[in-house]
């Protein structure tokens, strides 16, 4: 059996999926998700990486009950497109039951674990948003 | 000189275990008429590499074939992988480069359990920040459909009528793998696979084999091949500037469309529907209807067969089943068939049929223009 995701695939974009790494165009000055080398909107390759914020707005989910294959442990998956500002992003939302989830709420970014490769003894680990803890 | 579709064949979509993908492309190669040895074979495909584990399949396909020698490459670009297939063999049949060439898409989605297709399937979206977090091809439509009802304050019983019409259109349709009816009101009550998308709200996972010959002899031709055109967009769905434009597909419309007259009378559309929110979509993007009017149109029935804009009247993506790679390949010769009077179903005075493929989102499009011979 081979390995599903490539180690140094994960590796190169670890630090993307931890810091939430975005990319800013220095051209038309837009900021995306995930970063590339070259800017979706007027094309320009002159682009740097830029720390997206951790909090942003939930604007809609939906729950997952027949995710890929590997995920069936966390099934139903929830997933969110999250407005971060300048950019928005599509991720997994954790540490949240269906009744506690709103569009709008606020919710922040934390490192989870995603998937296991259980040929390769491996776990990924990316980004996913739970709501933000009011005090 | 024209491109023109010379002959068909296809296998019934369904799921097939007694039979390998090679099985199924040799029973569409028999169903053919007047199938000589082209000049040039294209392979579209999307999942082989991974469900049966072949590469260089297209060398292997033309070996079954019996057209051994012949040269015979593959094609893949996700669920527009057969209309860009039957793109590239126009542009070389329009250009003299052949004078035959042989267009085979075939597809095997039932020899794993569904949830590992569904993976396979989540790569047609970005492969390292969407399919890997788990975000599945209905999860990413769903977010469309949730936003399309919210900005239009549609429901999802109105979405539905899609669907059920479908299902209406497959009935009668020999290849489809869907022919049962179904009414709104079970699309929406159906189990839930993404919310507010529903198993009905979907399309089946499908075996099947279809092949078009294209040649440039007009000679006891089906159909002409008018124009072909295809266009590409951003991937990940995130870099799109609005979740429910298709600016590839309007491309692609337009370009055909200033090709080949503004008065293009087309007859007949058939549009990726793999989902309910799908052909909304392209319908609002290319402009066949204004912004979140299209539910209304389709709930007047302008969109039924026998309605103002007849379309998928084969039964679409939905119900006659959505084999990736030969997806493309099925709604050319539907429609092939339907332009001459030899596909099981008719529809009167069709001159102009045309086909636009998506993929995911709108990262790929495709059309098609076939006209009466
Ligand atoms: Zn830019």
């Amino acid at each position: 059996m081979s390995m599903e995701y490539s180690v140094p695939i994960y590796w190169r974009n670890r630090v993307n999926y931890y810091k939430l790494i975005g990319g800013r165009c220095k051209k038309c000055g837009r900021v995306f998700f995930p970063p590339q080398s070259r800017c979706p909107y007027c094309s320009s390759d002159n682009v740097e990486p830029v720390s997206l914020p951790r909090i942003g707005r939930l604007l809609s989910y939906t729950v997952s009950y027949n995710p890929p294959e590997g995920y069936k442990l966390q099934t139903p998956l929830i997933i969110g497109l999250i407005d971060l500002g300048e950019t928005r992003i599509i991720a997994q939302l954790t540490d949240v039951s269906l009744e506690e989830i709103s569009e709008g709420i606020e919710v922040e970014a934390v490192v989870r674990k995603i998937r296991e490769d259980r040929t390769a003894g491996l776990i990924h680990y990316g980004y996913k948003f739970r709501p933000v803890i009011s005090h | 000189m024209g491109v023109y579709v010379k002959s068909y064949g296809m296998t019934k979509l369904g799921r097939s275990y007694n039979k390998s993908l090679y099985d199924l492309v040799f029973d569409a190669l028999s169903d053919m008429e007047g199938l000589d040895k082209p000049d040039m074979i294209i392979v579209s495909t999307v999942f082989t590499a991974a469900t049966i584990g072949q590469l260089d399949i297209a060398s292997k396909i033309t070996e079954i074939a019996g057209f051994k020698g012949v040269p015979a490459i593959r094609v893949e670009t996700g669920e527009t992988s057969g209309h860009n297939s039957v793109l590239m063999a126009f542009r070389l049949l329009a250009g003299g480069m052949y004078d035959n060439i042989l267009v085979i898409g075939a597809e095997k989605m039932t020899e794993f359990v569904a949830a590992r297709m569904y993976k396979e399937i989540s790569k047609v979206f970005d492969s390292e920040y969407e399919s890997y977090m788990g975000v599945g091809h209905a999860s990413l439509h769903a977010l469309a459909m949730k936003e399309y009802m919210k900005r239009y304050g549609k429901t999802h019983k109105e979405l539905a009528y899609w669907p059920a019409l479908m299902h209406k259109n497959a009935a009668d349709n020999p290849y489809a793998a869907l022919r049962f009816p179904v009414d709104q009101d079970s699309v929406v009550k159906a189990n839930v696979i993404s919310d507010p998308i529903t198993l009905l709200d979907s399309y089946p996972l499908v075996d099947g084999a279809g092949a078009l010959l294209l040649t440039r002899s007009p000679n006891s031709a089906l159909a002409e091949v008018k124009y072909a055109y295809s266009s590409t967009d951003v991937k990940p769905v995130t870099h799109k500037e609005d979740l429910l434009d298709l600016p590839a597909a309007r491309r692609v419309y337009s370009k055909i469309k200033n090709e080949n007259g503004l008065d293009l009378s087309v007859d007949l559309y058939d549009v990726t529907d793999q989902f309910t929110i799908t052909p909304y979509l392209i319908l609002e993007s290319i402009g066949i209807a204004e912004r979140g009017k299209s539910v209304d149109m389709a709930n007047q029935g302008v969109f039924d067969r026998d309605g103002e804009i007849p379309i998928n009247v084969t039964g679409g993506l939905k119900a006659r089943g959505h084999p990736f790679g030969a997806t493309g390949v099925y709604q050319i010769a539907e429609l092939s068939g339907i332009l001459s009077g030899t596909f099981q179903i008719q529809i009167p005075e069709t001159k102009e049929a045309m086909i636009i493929g998506v993929n995911g989102l709108g990262s790929n499009a495709s059309g098609i223009l076939l006209g009466r011979r």
